[in-house]
């Protein structure tokens, strides 16, 4: 839904949007015989927004030869084709899937600034699919995990951040300083214990000398979160 | 002009079956000495023409095809909706078939009658019934990939049986050639219209049924 709108077959509310997903580059898929340049030009014909310029940059910044038939790009270079269509495309909400997939990490820090960029000046909406979440972290305003299907988390990533922690001491310890906390992931090791805690705001607990708390990045809370969602307490 | 919008298509589909046609003719032309003899323009015209309606007929399908497996998919993931995308698919259709039809009737001014007039019509629907044919086999295929293998053994069945015959007869002492007379639809032109207009519409149906909810994979 858009603005209380269905999506579906919605002419208006599709000039918003623009999905972004891999392209497949293999030689029996419908796009393999195009050139990077055929498929931008369909891309500028039928995309509303499509800012040429831009295009052209981003172009020659990631070194795309426009020639160059899709089927011989590398896993890579699709990526970046994908990327370029997508922040040229100016959609008012656009969704990667993936975006980063076959990225070296000079690539991928490059994309992170780009987007960055075009987030700032252009106030657009991105939501962004990636298995490479401790990298994008400090990219998302807010994250949404999905686990089976279903939403497990949807939270504003700073406040998420700061009232996470791994906490890990005796056993003893540990079990009274997580009473009516929510708890995840919690392991025995030896005679200590360790798992993930969180705590709304204004709780925020401390460490003690038999209690260590540690911040925990993105990556970390999603592995707690998904791994071990029935050990919620 | 976009290049893969209605006229960009139908452009393309002209420019291919008159080239294709001209090449077609003259190779006939050089292949029958008839070239050099200093063949008349009429006749020349005459065969340019016949060798159009049956050239534009095969571009203009294969292209329909074409465009639903590569062209459309990408439209849609940019944003067009299947509606938009299949409306202009059929302005494509009659737009095309009215073109390469017009050269056609250009070039025959001289045989304006009742009887040529019957025969275009009847070949512009066996173009129409063609195109969406060849429209609901690409459609059908999109959402069972597997018809794609059944296209293909047809087709070159097809062609395989169309050489086999050229062979054989030229064996025999013929010519190789084949040729079909629109003048069996005259035995009952009320009947044959009739299954033409639905035969149409009703495969645009099928293909619109199919089209409208279909997924896109590219």
């Amino acid at each position: 839904m858009l603005n209380g709108e269905p999506v579906w077959e919605n002419k208006e509310a599709l000039k918003h949007i623009y999905f972004a997903r891999e392209i497949n580059a293999a030689a029996s898929s419908v796009i393999s015989g195009f050139k990077v340049k055929e498929y931008l030009k369909i891309a500028s014909e039928y995309l509303p927004n499509w800012d040429k310029e831009l295009a052209e940059e981003l172009i020659k910044l990631f070194h795309l030869d426009k020639k160059k038939r899709i089927v011989k790009l590398s896993k890579g270079m699709t990526s970046m084709l994908t990327i370029v269509v997508a922040l040229a495309s100016k959609a008012e909400f656009t969704f990667l899937d993936e975006p980063v997939a076959g990225l070296d990490v000079v690539a991928r820090e490059r994309f992170y600034r780009i987007l960055l960029d075009e987030f700032t000046e252009s106030g657009r909406t991105f939501v962004i699919s990636t298995h490479i979440i401790e990298e994008a972290e400090d990219l998302f305003e807010e994250v949404i995990f999905l686990h089976k299907g279903e939403i497990l988390l949807k939270e504003n990533t700073q406040e998420l951040l700061e009232h996470t922690a791994y906490i890990s001491g005796k056993a003893e310890e540990v079990e009274e300083f997580i009473k009516g906390k929510q708890v995840y992931g919690l392991e025995k090791i030896g005679r200590s214990k360790g798992g993930m805690v969180r705590w709304s705001e204004g709780e925020e607990p401390e460490a003690t000398e038999d209690i260590t708390l540690q911040k925990m990045h993105l990556q970390k809370i999603f592995i707690s979160l998904c791994g071990r969602e029935d050990d919620v307490e | 002009m976009k290049k893969y919008g209605v006229l960009g298509r139908v452009w393309e589909n002209v420019v291919i079956t008159v080239g294709l046609s001209l090449t077609m003719m003259v190779i006939r032309e050089i292949k029958q000495g008839r070239f050099y003899q200093g063949h008349r323009l009429e006749a020349l015209i005459e065969d340019f023409s016949g060798i159009l309606l049956l050239v534009g007929i095969l571009i203009t399908t294969l292209q329909l095809m074409y465009g639903y497996y590569a062209v459309e998919r990408q439209k849609i993931s940019f944003g067009y909706t299947r509606k938009r995308c299949f409306l202009e698919m059929q302005e494509i259709k009659c737009i095309s078939t009215a073109v390469i039809f017009a050269i056609h009737i250009l070039l025959n001014l001289r045989q304006m009658n009742f009887e040529y007039w019957k025969k275009v019509i009847w070949i512009v629907g066996i173009c129409l019934i063609a195109q969406s044919v060849g429209e609901l086999t690409s459609v059908f295929q999109m959402r069972n990939t597997w018809f794609s293998m059944v296209i293909l053994t047809i087709v070159s069945a097809f062609m395989g049986f169309t050489v086999g015959y050229g062979v054989i007869s030229v064996i025999n002492g013929e010519k190789g050639e084949g040729s079909f007379s629109v003048e069996i639809f005259e035995q009952a032109p009320v009947f044959y219209s009739g299954i033409f207009v639905v035969g149409i519409l009703c495969l645009i149906g099928i293909s619109w049924k199919l089209w409208k909810k279909a997924e896109v994979s590219i």
